[in-house]
């Protein structure tokens, strides 16, 4: 229950990840949980584990290792009972289980020191959404979960770093997605409680436009996640996939409350409040992810095009123009950069940068479509939307409910992408996509 | 009495305090010399500790039922006077009933047996909070190991919002002392009141939560950057005692040695902190650092390098590895990249003077000279470190006098800037010995003014 365990061969398990103890501390927390919840005296331990030779101080040093590795485990602690012995106990038993705690964090910081550093640069990385350090990110991880095949936390993060990629556009196949699931059936039959698990697993099949296997999905990761930005953030796009954008606000609400310097939540709040028709408030939101990340390039343009979306004026231009973008720069920075200086009325500006980006994936050039409609381009714009649905792109299902890509609904061929697209739709959420 | 059995006990045994078979009481396992009467009063102390002995106990059982009140007194009073070189031990008077025998933890609390890692220590207590305080703070230790003016100052802003929202979140305050220590490393002119600021908050989890992770390190680091490195010593030793599992445990510990002239034992912890934590940029930039004290600027390339690549958009990692080069092989193709460097508070904090050092390395000389003119207003913490690029220019008065002024404000970074190499020639100077006397004054060991590898490196 409270996710110790014993297995067959005498190891400790926390959430099914083995707890690495010396020999003696091992054998006496198994002697604890045998006996839990009574006490178990000091005699015991002399005879069982000692075999007779025991000082009170090597028990109790043996504790204190006991209560360093148990420190990550937040119901269980050691209590002595002066004068008798120790025992296992568990601190308020109806309080819900890790309540207030990180859990994320917790399960990261269970692994050796430059294990969670490792894995907490890559997390990091995949936050940046540029297409160079997602696919570090992934090289990373790979390099990790090598190294330390028990490291659940690696695969986990390892299937958000193709999520990341499918977000960015990087043209990631299906198949690769296929890989991510397999990870994390990999990682449950580890660590079934694994924080993150249920809502990475749900995310991967929204990005394969299962939604309706990924809203079950969701339903678990909630239930035990609710602390967990990660998992808000994957309901909150599931949600505007499934066109259901007031919920989708609440959802990335709840995440940015719980990570309020993610710059990537930040962002991806503010965009969420545009689909639901509140983009002054989105607008808000932008200009605080600059505020709080000024050296972040991310928030940046996403401000100055939350701007443009909302209050579009030629001072903007100038600002636009002045992006340098390379490999190293958010993957929606030329997108982003076209469809303001469109918004703007800079429309040969605009039209330059789509030309400069016309050879790349299908996936990345389906995110110019919003500035091709402002430069009337409905046709291409369809065109592009087809493709990437060939492609199984993961975030075409954003970006054909975004409100700049609003016009492509009127298009005749438009009904035939979005049903293939849509195809998978929970039950009580399908209904017309249409606006 | 225990009243609480999560905290841990410390017991008059882990003090050294002990009765053998014999009956007799040891100190650190030698016995001490008392009179009959005061090891009997001892011994039944300590066997009932942590309970109270009642005086009719120590009647029946030390004076054999015939005891006086002052007798007993006496005797407590010589037992006392002997226990009084064992801090954290003490004789509590019950009034009218008996005595006990206190014992409070000493501001050290004895190095325990390390235990092995069991996941990360620091991260386990950081993560034992609120996900958005824990987020928090993740974010808060991100910008400070940034090193930009911009981000040491939201990182203090951020720190001090969260103690005063959760002031029993011990992490934040050990981030928040990181976060002064980290701006004395990026030539913050804090005054030893703000340090003294930072120790009133460790002290306090001291007494709180003596195991926080970090804790004494962090401690000793604080007194580095007030050059109490005598003092700072025997605590970055017990740190490594407990956390041996904490980059920045060790980091700290590097950045004493280097500043109390041993160079290669700071290689070496910095090696062990990158080996925990081969992602952090700020300290990647540290052993690079050290290398070049060490003379080994092909390595601190390679590591310079290996810093730009993993953070492409860090202009820390980016400045340095500049500069790293123009340290292994000066070169006039350098100086545009150098030139473009954008010097602002989203800068890496020692963006100026690495760019002039770089550029003067490079043969840019009025380049170098109009960067260093412009810091003529800036503190003189940040003064100070201009002198490399000073003493190439031939401004060897210019140096010193920015070195005294760093001196006379106690600028915790002072130290590292004298003993590195580029900063070889400011021993040539007159009035320098007086500065190095100052700073050095609580060195564990001499550092000698005259250093023999003088002038390896001058870039000349």
């Amino acid at each position: 229950m409270l996710g110790l365990d014993i297995d067959q061969n005498g190891f400790v398990h926390y959430r099914s990840v083995p707890l690495s103890l010396p020999p003696k501390a091992r054998a006496v927390l198994q002697l604890l949980l045998q006996e839990w919840p009574a006490v178990v005296p000091k005699q015991r331990f002399a005879q069982e584990i000692w075999r007779g030779a025991m000082s009170d101080e090597s028990l109790a040093r043996c504790m204190t290792q006991l209560r360093d590795a148990l420190a990550g485990v937040l119901r269980v602690k050691i209590r002595a009972v002066y004068g008798e012995g120790y025992q296992l106990y568990v601190v308020d038993a109806a309080a819900p289980a890790h309540q207030g705690m990180h859990l994320r964090l917790l399960d990261t910081a269970m692994g050796a020191p430059a294990l969670a550093e490792t894995l907490l640069h890559a997390r990091a990385l995949i936050q940046r959404y540029t297409p160079s350090s997602l696919l570090r990110a992934e090289d990373l991880l790979r390099g990790l979960m090598e190294h330390a095949p028990d490291y659940v936390p690696a695969k986990i993060a390892f299937a958000e770093s193709l999520t990341g990629q499918v977000s960015c556009g990087l043209g990631l196949r299906p198949m690769r997605l296929e890989e991510g699931l397999a990870m994390i059936d990999e990682a449950e039959r580890r660590a079934p409680d694994a924080a993150g698990l249920w809502s990475q697993r749900a995310h991967l099949l929204d990005c394969a436009w299962r939604f309706d296997e990924a809203a079950d999905c969701h339903v678990r990761a909630l239930d035990v996640g609710t602390g967990d930005p990660t998992t808000h953030y994957h309901h909150g796009w599931h949600l505007l996939a499934c066109g259901e954008f007031d919920a989708a606000v609440d959802a990335m609400k709840r995440a940015y409350a719980l990570a309020p310097f993610s710059c990537g939540l930040a962002t991806m709040l503010a965009r969420t409040l545009t689909f639901a028709d509140q983009a002054e408030n989105g607008l808000v939101y932008a200009r605080k992810a600059y505020t709080d990340h000024p050296d972040s390039v991310q928030a940046y343009i996403y401000q100055l095009t939350c701007e443009a979306y909302v209050n579009p004026r030629p001072a903007l231009v100038d600002q636009f123009r002045q992006i340098k973008l390379g490999p190293g720069s958010w993957s929606f920075a030329a997108s982003s950069m076209a469809y303001g200086l469109a918004r703007c009325g800079a429309h040969d500006a605009a039209a330059a940068v789509i030309a400069r980006h016309d050879t790349d994936n299908p996936s990345m050039r389906a995110t110019f479509t919003s500035a091709l409609l402002l430069l009337g381009e409905a046709e291409a714009a369809q065109a592009r939307i087809a493709d990437a649905a060939e492609l199984g792109c993961g975030f075409l299902p954003l970006s054909m409910r975004a409100p700049e890509n609003r016009l492509l609904h009127r298009h005749p061929a438009y009904e035939a992408v979005a049903a293939r697209v849509f195809a998978a739709l929970p039950e009580d959420e399908q209904r017309p996509h249409m606006n | 009495m225990h009243s609480n059995e999560d905290k841990p006990v410390t017991t008059p045994a882990m003090l050294g305090l002990d009765i053998d078979k014999n009956g007799f009481v040891h100190y650190q396992s030698t016995p001490l010399a008392l009179a009959r009467k005061e090891k009997g009063v001892l011994q039944l102390l300590l066997r009932a500790w942590p309970a109270m002995v009642p005086k009719a106990r120590f009647a029946h059982e030390v004076w054999d039922g015939e005891m006086s009140d002052e007798s007993l007194a006496r005797c407590v009073t010589s037992l006392r006077s002997v226990l009084k070189g064992i801090a954290g031990i003490q004789i509590r008077a019950i009034y009218g009933r008996g005595y006990q025998l206190r014992v409070d933890p000493p501001a050290l609390p004895p190095a325990e047996i390390p235990a092995p890692p069991v996941g990360y220590s620091r991260l386990l207590d950081a993560a034992r909070v609120a996900p958005a305080l824990a987020e928090t703070l993740m974010h808060a230790r991100a910008l400070i190991q940034q090193r930009t003016d911009s981000s040491l100052e939201r990182a203090e802003a951020l720190l001090r919002a969260m103690m005063a929202q959760a002031p029993d979140y011990a992490p934040a305050k050990i981030a928040f002392a990181e976060c002064l220590g980290g701006q004395v490393s990026c030539g913050w002119a804090l005054r030893p009141s703000q340090i003294e600021e930072g120790q009133q908050l460790l002290a306090g989890v001291a007494n709180q939560f003596p195991h926080t992770a970090g804790l004494w390190s962090q401690k000793a680091h604080l007194l580095d950057c007030n050059w109490s490195f005598d003092k700072a010593k025997p605590l970055h030793e017990r740190a490594l005692d407990i956390k041996a599992d904490d980059p920045a445990t060790h980091y700290h510990y590097g950045w004493h040695a280097l500043a109390s002239g041993r160079p290669h034992r700071a290689v070496q912890a910095f090696l062990e902190a990158y080996a925990l934590a081969p992602f952090s940029a700020a300290l990647s930039i540290m052993l690079a650092r050290a290398y070049t004290f060490v003379g080994e600027a092909d390595i601190a390339l390679a590591y310079a390098r290996e810093a730009h690549e993993d953070h492409p958009d860090s202009s820390q990692a980016y400045v340095f590895w500049l500069v790293s080069e123009a340290i292994a092989s000066p070169r006039a193709a350098l100086i545009d990249s150098l030139m473009d460097v954008p010097l602002s508070a989203l800068s890496w904090s020692f963006a100026p003077p690495s760019v002039a050092y770089g550029l003067a390395l490079c043969g840019a000389l009025d380049a170098a000279a109009a960067i260093v003119d412009r810091s003529a207003t800036d503190n003189p913490s940040l003064r100070a470190t201009f002198t490399s690029t000073q003493l190439l220019l031939g401004d060897a008065e210019g140096a010193q006098t920015r070195i005294e002024d760093a001196a006379a404000l106690g600028v915790g970074y002072l130290p590292i800037s004298l003993l590195w190499p580029a900063n070889a020639r400011l021993r040539e100077h007159p009035r320098y010995a007086g500065v190095h006397a100052t700073v050095f004054r609580h060195a564990p060991h001499p550092i000698p003014v005259a250093d023999p590898r003088s002038g390896i490196r001058t870039g000349s």
